[in-house]
């Protein structure tokens, strides 16, 4: 309950922050607000939206949670991402038929899951900061993904974009004209997948010990070895699904752009997630809702308030900063 | 010089009485010895008089004139400096970085006069120094000098020195001792804290004996070692709890094992074994090597030598609960399960409704106090934390159980309670492996009685057939 | 010239991982170097901009990395929280705040364009980074200042029981090293790409932190991880301009050397003891 508290805290203190920023760049605050959280609630369709924004983003926030609750620090969604959708691109081109669905699943999460065991070996068996290995590893899959979707699976009607899924095999929009596909409830349920996982399974009891004394853990027989692989291995999968989704249900496209556009920034968006939801699955799937709200929003506020969209991200980014005080404020007076 | 300490108590926050009024004497050119087992309150007393604690009542008297310390810097300003036990030179650094520490932070450099200053220093007690070189490359010894350079630098009449000696060789120690007889000559007052008798009678003018937080006595060297033995552990009474059966297979072999830490050697050729039906209890002041003992025992450190042989399943109760035996932030249930936990696996499920039975039936078996099994095991009191932890171990009906210092800090009834245990976990047939501190304890439990001193099993006897005065002088090194 | 090219892409790298060591010499980490970098670049150019100078921009550059480095110091040292989600928390800021303000200042999507008199000579501050990391190098092997600093970093307990106060000391150190990551943000803006984007940084801050590692904590060995990491980033204009490779697998490089020398390095590299560990008064 207290975390909750802290996170609406420190979401009010962004809130007035940002307004001050806001106004000091010459735009209304009253009006960004208003469009950013009240406008999408005025039609289905802009609803729908958020809740598809938010899909990828509970994704890529399991991914970093379930870091956290081993002790870890692992931003590597974004790349694990971007392979998840290089994988969908993959079975497109290999399967021209319904087919292609299952298999971007199985190449999406594989390569994704490889992905990520390249920084949990260094880190389990060399000791290397997972920091460090995670953004070495998102940079380099950005730019071997977009090499292959603008060389080997470029469209070529469509030189931006990668070759398009298979028709029979693409997510529809559950409800006409809107964005909304399955893969919201793909995500909804991975999250609650994640939290069964980690509160009634034995490795969630042994990553969660790990994660909060590694010595006593190790002393009871729980090797750090095992933890960190795990935790990387069900961030990868998560972040893996998301990649996947972010082609094989996204109309009306249904591939993925050459600059990574689709892809861009889901890794970060799920930090953003993770830390508001404190590093639990059921607080990052409310949390990756409210961004998700928030983004739509932020599009509505491009129009009417005439305020770039970066403007959000700038407001989530003092979210965070202030929780990372206020978190820590509290903890001090433990 | 004259330093009085009078009627000195000191009461901690969490309750315990560590000194009752106290009264010593020091003055000028003289060594005082100050003698007692773990927990006398030697070293409290000390820590009083070089500022670092404030007593709860009594006074300091400096040349007949009231004196009240606040900060360890006040004490320095009259002239009292304490090297203590756990040496606090940063390793990483240089002696003489060491030493320009003392200066500040200032952007000045590290140059000849402070060089010249400390040189000149080392040379009156009689040793050199390697200035250049890391602390953390230089032996313990000479790092013990480097902090009595550090504590004159300062302009210290009075140096104290807290168990100088448990981390030396032996012709180190008579370096040291020469080096006490130098500081004396000066004219400078030394106090020489230790349980090692054979160490201090050599050196001190003077010897006072600390037990359980009052003075016992003050005595001349000449009185001999076994008078201070009598003074240091008293009479005690060995009184045996209900043992039934008597030992047989042996379930825990140790020989000659060698544990080295950064080129120290912290066991030296140790033997031991634990019989089924048998609480053998090794008994030591602490930092003789027990520790790495248990370390070695429990996997967290590889053995430079020698062999470990346990058969069948152990069971281990650490002395540090917080930090290894529990997760404080989950709650009692996670942690009432901890080391077992797969015993609860369902096809890779957790069976926590199996779980918080056993951990009710814990709660039941063991009086623990607790709002519930959902409470987070930070909640629990100390007591209750570590019978969760007995309980938990205890379960496992292990063949082994390894209980280091099992009733440290714990209050009187669950001490009796846990002794309890012990002697039940070893009439059910288990062997018990009890490392403490606390020479009562361990007469009470033991079958067998062992001592460590300086990394090595000096004793080894039925615990019969052991008498105190006998376990005491193996414990000070005679 | 392929040596001048690795001196100058060198430079903001060892900038930043000059500033992470000072601070982690003092105990303090702070992985939001990237953050810092980000916000360094885009205050350089606005303040340069409307201040017609660049050198008015690098001087506020650096001004604003040392307030943050004093926040994340006050977070590290006062509230005793987790420094590493302080740093997420710094890189997440920065992006955010300078894509928005490119946006909102310049009403440009993405990149701006440094007006002329807004730049500064790429020589002069690379010579200002060799010079800060010679410095640097200096203070904390031959002064007090850098002997009180290491000890702080080492065994607290043991600065704090001969009178330092840990807390200034780590306070102060994990500023200064924070401005010098925003001054590498700067150089990037004002003098070596002459744009400010949003992700003008591109992952160096990281790289840094790699340095650190790879410089053993000392200074004048991250001058060497940092002209290495900028030979694979000049090299891979290099390779593109004599077809010899693919654009992007040039630009993949300078990732996966860093990644095998982190992988081979740690080993032998010993960071400071009490490294991350919030300081107790007991």
């Amino acid at each position: 309950m207290r975390g909750f508290l802290d996170s609406l805290l420190s979401l009010a203190v962004a809130i007035a922050v940002g307004a001050v920023v806001a106004y000091i760049s010459g735009y209304n605050p009253l009006l960004v607000y208003y469009s950013m959280f009240v406008v999408p609630f005025t039609d289905v369709v802009y609803v729908t939206s958020a809740l598809a924004t938010a899909t990828p983003i509970i994704l890529t926030g399991l991914t970093f949670a379930l870091g956290l609750k081993a002790g870890l620090f692992n931003i590597g969604a974004e790349g694990q991402t971007y392979m998840g959708a290089l994988g969908a691109v993959i079975a497109s081109y290999l399967a021209a038929s319904a087919l292609a669905l299952p298999l971007s699943f199985v190449i999406g999460i594989s390569l994704a899951v490889a992905w990520a065991m390249v920084p949990a070996l260094l880190k389990a068996y060399r000791g290397v900061n997972e920091v460090v290995s995670t953004i070495m590893m998102n940079w380099i899959a950005y730019w071997l993904v977009i090499m292959e979707a603008s060389t080997t699976f470029s469209n070529p009607m469509q030189p931006s974009e990668t070759i398009k899924m298979p028709p029979s095999a693409r997510l529809t929009p559950l409800v006409p004209g809107t964005s909304l596909t399955a893969g919201f409830f793909v995500a909804v349920v991975a999250a609650l997948l994640v939290y069964w996982l980690l509160e009634r399974s034995v490795i969630g009891y042994e990553l969660t010990a790990a994660g909060l004394n590694p010595v006593a853990a190790r002393i009871a027989g729980i090797p750090q070895s095992r933890v960190v692989i795990y935790s990387f291995l069900l961030g990868g999968v998560t972040s893996g699904v998301a990649g996947v989704l972010q082609v094989a249900a996204m109309p009306p496209s249904y591939s993925l752009a050459t600059n990574l556009a689709n892809v861009y920034g889901l890794g970060l968006d799920g930090i953003t997630a993770a830390m508001l939801g404190r590093g639990n699955p059921l607080g990052t799937l409310l949390a990756a809702l409210f961004l998700g709200l928030m983004e739509e929003g932020a599009r509505h506020m491009q129009a009417l308030a005439m305020t770039p969209f970066e403007f959000v991200k700038m407001l989530q980014g003092i979210m965070i900063l202030v929780i990372a005080v206020r978190m820590l404020e509290l903890w001090r007076r433990r | 010089m004259m330093i009085v300490l009078r009627e000195i108590h000191k009461v901690f926050p969490d309750g315990t009485y560590a000194l009752r009024g106290v009264t010593l004497e020091l003055k000028a050119g003289e060594v005082l010895g100050l003698l007692g087992e773990n927990g006398a309150g030697k070293t409290t007393l000390m820590k009083i008089l070089s500022g670092i604690y404030e007593p709860t009542r009594g006074a300091i008297e400096i040349d007949g004139r009231p004196v009240r310390f606040r900060s360890a810097r006040d004490a320095m300003r009259e002239g009292i400096a304490m090297v203590h036990q756990h040496l606090s030179l940063v390793e990483e650094l240089t002696p003489l970085e060491n030493i320009a520490l003392l200066e500040g932070p200032s952007l000045g450099g590290l140059g000849k006069l402070l060089r010249g200053k400390v040189e000149a220093i080392a040379r009156s007690l009689g040793f050199e120094v390697e200035w250049d070189r890391p602390v953390g490359e230089l032996p313990l010894g000479v790092r013990q000098r480097i902090e009595i350079v550090k504590a004159l630098y300062l302009g210290a009449r009075v140096l104290i020195l807290d168990e100088p000696t448990s981390l030396l060789s032996p012709p180190e120690v008579k370096s040291l001792l020469d080096i006490v007889k130098r500081l004396k000559a000066e004219g400078r007052a030394v106090v020489f804290i230790t349980h090692k008798i054979p160490e201090v009678l050599p050196v001190a003018d003077r010897i006072a004996v600390l037990r359980r937080g009052e003075k016992v006595g003050e005595y001349p060297p000449s009185v001999g070692p076994d008078v201070l033995v009598e003074a240091m552990v008293g009479k005690l009474k060995s009184w045996t709890l209900g043992r039934e059966g008597e030992p047989s297979d042996v379930v825990l072999s140790v020989e000659d094992l060698w544990v080295y830490d950064r080129g120290r050697p912290l066991l030296q050729g140790v033997n031991l074994s634990v019989r089924r039906r048998e609480v053998h209890a090794l008994v030591g002041v602490e930092g003789n090597g027990q520790e790495a003992l248990v370390d070695a025992l429990v996997g967290l450190r590889r053995p430079a030598r020698g062999s470990i042989r346990a058969g069948g399943l152990v069971a281990y109760i650490p002395d540090d609960r917080h930090g290894r035996a529990l997760v404080l932030d989950l709650p009692l249930v996670h942690n009432a399960v901890l080391g077992i936990h797969r015993r609860f696996s369902r096809a890779g499920l957790f069976d926590w409704a199996g779980a918080r039975r056993f951990a009710a039936k814990l709660i039941e078996e063991f009086s623990i106090v607790a709002p519930g099994p959902d409470a987070p095991a930070r909640s629990l009191s100390g007591g209750n934390q570590q019978k969760l932890v007995v309980g938990r171990e205890l379960s496992k009906r292990a063949d082994l159980l390894i209980a280091h210092q099992p009733t440290r800090g714990l209050d009187v009834a669950t001490t009796e309670y846990v002794h309890k245990l012990l002697v039940d976990v070893r009439n059910a047939g288990a062997g018990v492996l009890l490392v403490s501190s606390d020479l009562d304890e361990a007469l009470k439990l033991a079958d067998t009685v062992s001592v460590i001193y300086r990394g090595r099993v000096v004793l080894n006897k039925p615990a019969q057939e052991a008498t105190v005065e006998e376990i005491g002088r193996a414990m000070a090194g005679l | 010239m392929l040596l001048t090219q690795t001196i100058h892409a060198a430079v903001p790298i060892l900038l930043a991982a000059v500033g992470e060591i000072l601070a982690e010499r003092s105990g303090v980490v702070n992985i939001g170097l990237e953050g810092l970098m980000l916000i360094g670049a885009f205050v350089g150019v606005l303040v340069g901009d409307v201040a017609g100078s660049g050198l008015i921009g690098v001087a506020a550059a650096w001004a604003v990395g040392l307030l943050l480095g004093l926040l994340h110091g006050a977070i590290a040292v006062y509230i005793r929280g987790d420094q590493l989600v302080a740093g997420v928390a710094m890189n997440l800021f920065g992006a955010g705040l300078v894509a928005y303000g490119i946006q909102a200042v310049w009403h440009v999507a993405g990149y701006r364009q440094t007006p002329s008199w807004a730049l500064v000579d790429v020589n002069a501050m690379t010579v200002l980074a060799f010079a800060v990391a010679g410095a640097m190098w200096y203070i904390l092997s031959r002064t007090r200042l850098g002997v009180a600093i290491r000890a702080s970093g080492e065994d607290p307990e043991a600065a704090y029981s001969v009178g330092i106060d840990v807390f200034k000391i780590r306070l102060f150190s994990t500023a200064v090293g924070a401005s010098l990551a925003s001054l590498g943000g700067a150089y990037l803006s004002l003098a070596y790409l002459s744009v400010v984007t949003k992700d003008i940084s591109a992952g160096r801050g990281f790289i840094a932190l790699a340095d650190v590692v790879f410089a053993n904590w000392n200074p004048l060995l991250a001058i060497a991880g940092a002209l290495i990491f900028g030979f694979f980033d000049a090299l891979s204009y290099w390779l593109q301009i004599f077809g010899v490779a693919r654009y992007e697998v040039t630009r993949m490089l300078p990732y996966i050397a860093t990644l095998l020398v982190v992988a081979g390095v740690i080993g032998r590299a010993k960071p400071p003891r009490a490294l991350g560990k919030p300081f107790r008064k007991e």
